[in-house]
């Protein structure tokens, strides 16, 4: 694999995405210089974080899912021919639009997020209690690009589109459910259904999981012991990790095969 | 990719340094008065009562701990940030006084004063109430000074007070008393008469924090009152000489019905809490924010220098601009 | 030596079936015209090529590699797809740029075709804002960046204008003598292809029904090649032209002649025409060959197959 020419293909890439990475900064830059201007009264500054960074991740995991479906239209159209003729292999297309489309966006987000906060609450930053929230995002946003990637890869652009669109709202809210669920069921069936709802669905989005654990953790609650039986946050982002590379991995094998 | 994270960079510290300087330019100010920060203080009862000249007068001593209000004043907003540079301004405490009188009632009938003492000086005073109690000796049962101790006590609280607030208003709140008549299973009925609250007065305070209010409430004497459940009515003035006299023949009946009479003129007091909050961007920030756009422009300039071809549209842009700019 | 080859090849697209056990080669230095009717196998036979397909069965070769495996082959190779399937919202120079840094070339390359494609004052325009032609042109620029040794065209001349046609087929001429690169053209316009190629391969339904030298084919399947001449002085072009032992007629039509000739020595004659520059105005190719090849080709398969 030629690292320059996905580099160059990369750039490429995200200078035409570059519009919507923009709009997209303005509205986060926004909504932080807001809601650095009104955090409440009283509220406490893991919690402030997460509201805030909820919001934005929402943003980016839609710009993600959206960018990403992208390769679905320069497949079907044939305009990859165009770039795979010019020497780029397939391996090297797809990383290029990984990078342009997942890490780029991830990276804005959180170069954005630590520059915002170096000049609001440089304590912050150095203390490291900003970067926590950042170490479960990044594989959230990942578990999303890898999902719509192996989608788009395929040429399904309708699917990529909807399934992208649709996770960063679905999967919090059904993990929400589920987690409360499991918190507050005695019962042994329904207790085995929601845990496994939970698990699953915790490796689909590791930031929400680690945000509802935590909570769960510094509230007491009457089935407080059903919590220890979860996965602790960090198994389950790495856990959410590994599968995010084991379905980019089957979308690169895949995608070698494909008739374009 | 560099150059989408540096625009993208750019942007966000332009958003931000926009804010800083706008908030630098126009301070944000924000009111709590909206959020009803509120207390309702149980009535202690009067730690002395008088008849002063044509009036019955009311002393009572409030002390007020701001601190554990809501957003109390020590840390009124809790920022995430060390990004304003917070100032409290227009500090109000607002005297809300619930009472019930019955009659013509008119600004001049009932007199509020608020008088705002330190702590030191609330000590001092509730010495020298309990001195003047003892030295009246009128009631054995009810605070009741002689209208010189009263003035004394007074005298007292005015010398050391902070601030005295005496613009109250009275307001004849449109509500009437609700009798009711209700019948008991031994075949007897008798009416019950529900207060409703009918005048209100309010005075606004600076407060200070551990200070202590200091409340000298004055009816007409002649204005007649309910008690609080039941009874007839009757002038605050009788009500008054019957304590005295009671106290003094140990009438334990009649002083059990104006025990109600005399607690019943403060029915309630609400506190309601209030500032302006103004927030003001520190320099550092926008100093910061203005610090790193520079390093974000340098690192833009050496990015153009080695791929000047990502940014063509510029100057395409200004070609066009050119272009137009002849046209007209 | 042979620069593609199709040895048993089959193509499946779900149930249909693109390619039907083909075979054929094609030699390098050549101009080979793919022909076909719409649906044929064309543009499956030339992504088979670039590797964008992965045969169902048989094997494809190019130098002797096979593309799809081999994805480093494409390097040697220029494509213009079928379809305008061009970044619209991207400057010509931009997207050129683009391609070129893909295959480490420099600003002077990209200059280079689009100074070739006649493309330099429409270099910083938008590709969606360029008409039919243009775009087919921009196709083209990105094709012959890094002086690929195949050109592979598909339909370069579809959904084009006559005279926006003309142009291309006038600039893949000039490419094609200035540049000497080995060509392969579909186009199902046959009479286009026959004053470039040189080499055909004829296929219809997913069945490679002839493939060889044109002058070869033309011999076997006995066609013949007719010019219309103007000339200055009509008898005395057709005393110098009728003595020539390839002629098969002269006729006089108007104030020009029609010549008919045979297809081997088409180069010989044309070389004659421009000896005879003083004598002659100008020449056309009134004849469709390479139609009358086609068709010729086509009957004796469907034979064949009855």
């Amino acid at each position: 694999m030629d690292l320059r020419k996905v580099f160059e293909h990369t750039t490429y890439a995200v200078n035409r995405r570059l519009l919507a990475y923009t709009i997209t900064i303005i509205v986060m830059s926004i909504i932080t210089s807001l809601m650095l201007l009104f955090p409440g009264y009283g509220t406490p500054i893991d919690v402030w974080i997460s509201g805030q960074l909820t919001i934005v991740s929402i943003i980016f995991k839609i710009l993600i899912a959206l960018q990403i479906s992208r390769i679905a239209r320069e497949i079907t159209s044939g305009e990859i021919q165009l770039y795979l003729a010019h020497t780029l292999t397939r391996s090297e297309y797809v990383l290029s639009m990984l990078l342009a489309s997942w890490f780029t966006p991830t990276l804005i987000l959180v170069s954005s997020y630590i520059v915002t906060f170096t000049i609001a609450a440089p304590n912050l930053v150095i203390s490291g209690e900003l970067l926590k929230p950042l170490i479960h995002l990044v594989p959230d946003l990942l578990f999303i690009a890898s999902i719509t990637l192996f989608f788009a890869s395929r040429g399904r652009e309708g699917i990529a589109t909807t399934i992208g669109a649709a996770l960063p709202i679905l999967l919090p809210l059904s993990l929400s459910i589920a987690f409360s669920g499991y918190m507050n069921t005695s019962h042994p069936v329904y207790t085995q259904i929601f845990y496994v709802f939970t698990i699953v669905l915790g490796l689909m989005t590791p930031y929400t999981y680690n945000l509802l654990y935590v909570n769960y953790q510094n509230i007491s609650y009457p089935l407080q012991g059903n919590l220890s039986k979860l996965a602790n946050p960090t198994l389950n982002t790495l856990a959410s990790l590994a599968l995010s590379i084991a379905i980019i991995t089957l979308t690169f094998v895949l995608f070698k095969k494909k008739d374009l | 990719m560099f150059r989408a994270l540096l625009i993208t960079l750019t942007i966000s510290v332009l958003i931000l340094l926009g804010v800083l300087v706008y908030g630098a330019m126009k301070p944000i100010v924000i009111s709590s008065g909206d959020r009803g920060q509120s207390i309702s203080m149980q009535n202690p009862g009067p730690l002395a009562i008088a008849l002063v000249n044509n009036k019955v007068c009311f002393l009572y001593i409030y002390d007020v701990s701001f601190s554990s209000m809501p957003g109390g004043l020590q840390q009124p907003y809790q920022s995430l940030s060390d990004l304003y540079y917070q100032e409290i301004r227009d500090r109000r405490l607002t005297f809300n006084i619930y009472g019930s009188a019955v009659g013509n009632l008119t600004n001049s009938s009932v007199a509020i004063r608020i008088l705002e003492v330190n702590t030191v000086a609330a000590l001092e005073l509730q010495r020298i109430i309990k001195e003047e109690l003892d030295r009246s000796n009128l009631s054995k049962y009810h605070p009741i000074v002689t209208d010189e101790g009263f003035t004394r006590i007074v005298g007292y609280a005015e010398q050391k007070s902070l601030h005295i607030y005496n613009k109250c208003n009275v307001i004849e709140l449109p509500w009437s008393r609700m009798v009711v008549k209700i019948s008991f299973p031994n075949g007897t009925t008798r009416n019950f008469i529900f207060i409703e609250p009918l005048f209100i007065c309010n005075a606004t305070s600076i407060p200070q924090q551990g200070n202590t209010h200091v409340v000298e409430l004055c009816f007409d004497k002649d204005l007649k009152i309910t008690p609080i459940i039941s009874g007839n009515l009757t002038s605050i003035g009788e009500v008054v000489e019957k304590a005295i006299n009671a106290s003094r023949f140990n009438d334990y009946s009649t002083l059990k019905t104006v025990d109600l009479y005399l607690r019943n003129p403060i029915m309630n007091i609400i506190l309601r809490y209030s500032y302006l909050l103004m927030l003001k961007p520190r320099l550092e920030h926008i100093l910061r924010a203005l610090a790193f756009l520079t390093i974000f422009t340098g690192f833009t300039v050496i990015h153009y220098r080695f791929r000047p071809y990502e940014y063509t549209f510029i100057a395409r842009f200004a070609r066009r601009l050119r272009q137009r700019i002849y046209r007209r | 030596m042979t620069m593609v080859e199709f040895r048993e090849v089959s193509k499946k697209f779900g149930k249909v079936e693109a390619l039907k056990n083909i075979s054929f080669t094609i030699p390098e230095k050549t101009v080979t015209a793919f022909l076909g009717p719409n649906g044929a196998g064309k543009t499956t036979s030339m992504k088979l090529v670039m590797g964008f397909l992965k045969p169902t069965k048989g094997v494809v070769f190019v130098w002797g590699e096979e593309p799809w495996r081999s994805e480093g082959v494409r390097s040697r190779i220029g494509y213009l797809p079928e379809r305008p399937v061009y970044p619209m919202d991207i400057a010509v120079e931009n997207f050129l740029n683009h391609l070129a840094k893909l295959k480490r070339l420099s600003k002077i390359d990209v200059n280079r075709v689009i100074r070739l494609v006649g493309l330099e004052n429409l270099a910083d325009r938008k590709i969606g804002t360029l008409s039919r032609g243009y775009i087919q042109r921009v196709g083209i620029a990105q094709s012959l960046l890094g002086d690929p040794e195949l050109l592979i065209l598909d339909e370069p001349t579809a959904n084009l204008d006559p005279s926006a046609r003309r142009e291309i087929i006038e600039l893949l001429k000039t490419l094609h003598k200035e540049l000497k690169v080995s060509m392969i053209i579909s186009s199902h316009i046959i009479p286009e292809l026959q004053e470039i190629a040189n080499y055909a391969v004829i296929i219809n339904s997913g069945i490679a029904l002839e493939y060889g030298y044109l002058n070869d084919l033309w011999r076997k399947y006995e066609i013949e090649a007719i010019f219309i001449i103007k000339t200055v002085d009509v008898e005395a072009a057709a005393r110098i032209l009728i003595d020539k032992s390839y002629v098969h007629y002269v006729k006089k039509v108007s104030n020009s002649l029609e010549v008919s000739i045979d297809p081997e020595h088409y180069k010989s004659f044309e070389n004659l025409l421009t000896e005879l520059s003083g004598l002659i105005k100008s020449y056309t190719f009134k004849t469709a060959s390479l139609g009358d090849l086609y068709e010729k080709v086509v009957k004796s398969g469907s034979q064949e197959s009855v």
